[in-house]
């Protein structure tokens, strides 16, 4: 119970992540939270800077599962963007493709990332300007319908 | 009279060895005489040197202000050269990102042209060049786009393959793209590519050695 306390407190300071549930006051309560929701963690999230009414644009971070079963994200969504969606850049013989990711599946203990000239999750179609320190919000399905939140912040490549 | 014909056979044969290493000295950068191909360190991986070199061909394109911009704009300077389109979200900002940290590396030199060329024309206007290129701040950076067929001409020399995927229900569509950074010497030919993904690094080692190695 204690470990699941902590982990808890780690989701909510992880940067963003917002799953709900872990204000509830009951313990029994915040144990069924953190084996069926609070076991994907989303960090380390940014945004890449770009024009501010640029068509597309990239979001990056990590998802890390660290629950005792698999995870399968089925989507993404972005209230600031008409679209989002998840893809894979991979180079072969120097060509640069992108390939639309249609679910990703986090390993229990696992980890997913997205960086540059990676996954990415594709921001299209932006319903306002964006620009630097933004924050934006994302919201990724889980198999079953779970939704979970996270935050990234508008900055340049580190 | 011996003595006088000695000395004759003297100057002879110093004016014959001036004009020998004369010669020797001059004629290579008179007709050109490509060296043996550079070899870089075994550490780099993902560099292919051109040798002998492919000379461009002769162009028309135009640059994000719609000033003209031909061959004639690389002659005399070392260019660093990215095929992209504005609207790809990861690997043209990122290598663009990358080509600005290096243009600021202190071992770069500061006379290289960092060009970024358009394989989506028709999307990409002037306007949007100045959008996607104005962001990086830079002032040793340049787009260029131009006509579908010059745009060919050009690609189709360096092995610069493209292709778009099908558009989608907002007439968006993606464009996959050959994504190296060709390293082009004063005389417009292309001296090596760096095969991505690129690092600050590794750009930054290999652009010093091939421009050091063809420059001399």
């Amino acid at each position: 119970m204690v470990r699941s306390l902590a982990r808890g407190i780690g989701v909510i300071t992880a940067g963003g992540t917002s799953v709900g549930w872990f204000f509830a006051g009951s313990l029994a309560l915040l144990f069924v939270a953190t084996t069926a929701r609070a076991d994907l963690i989303v960090e380390n999230t940014w945004v890449r800077d770009a024009p501010p009414n640029a068509y597309m644009r990239a979001g990056y971070g990590t998802f890390r599962n660290d629950g005792p079963q698999a995870i399968t994200i089925t989507d993404v969504r972005s209230p600031d963007f008409d679209r989002a969606e998840v893809h894979e850049t991979s180079f072969k013989n120097g060509m640069m493709t992108m390939r639309r990711v249609e679910k990703i599946v986090v390993a229990p203990g696992g980890r997913f990332d997205f960086s540059p000239n990676g996954n990415h999750v594709m921001l299209i179609a932006p319903k306002r300007a964006v620009h630097k320190g933004d924050k934006i919000e994302m919201e990724w399905v889980l198999t079953g319908g779970t939704v979970v939140k996270s935050v990234a912040e508008v900055r340049g490549a580190p | 009279m011996a003595i006088v014909s000695q000395n004759k056979v003297h100057i002879i044969v110093i004016v014959l060895i001036t004009l020998g290493v004369g010669a020797g000295l001059f004629l290579p950068s008179l007709i050109d005489i490509e060296p043996a191909p550079l070899v870089l360190s075994e550490k780099i991986k993902g560099v292919i040197i051109e040798s002998p070199p492919g000379v461009l061909p002769d162009f028309n394109l135009t640059s994000q202000n719609g000033t003209p911009f031909t061959k004639k704009e690389l002659d005399g300077k070392w260019s660093l050269v990215f095929f992209g389109y504005t609207n790809c979200p990861d690997v043209c900002p990122t290598t663009m990102g990358t080509l600005d940290r290096v243009s600021r590396q202190q071992d770069v030199p500061t006379d290289t042209q960092y060009l970024f060329v358009s394989v989506d024309p028709k999307r990409d206007t002037a306007e949007k060049l100045k959008e996607f290129i104005g962001f990086f701040k830079n002032d040793k950076f340049t787009a260029l786009r131009g006509e579908r067929a010059e745009i060919d001409k050009l690609t189709e020399k360096i092995g610069v393959t493209f292709d778009y995927e099908e558009a989608g229900a907002d007439g968006n569509y993606i464009v996959n793209h050959y994504a190296a950074i060709f390293v082009i010497d004063p005389k417009a030919r292309v001296r090596a590519y760096i095969l991505p993904p690129h690092d600050v690094a590794r750009v930054t080692e290999v652009y010093r050695a091939v421009r050091s190695y063809y420059s001399g």
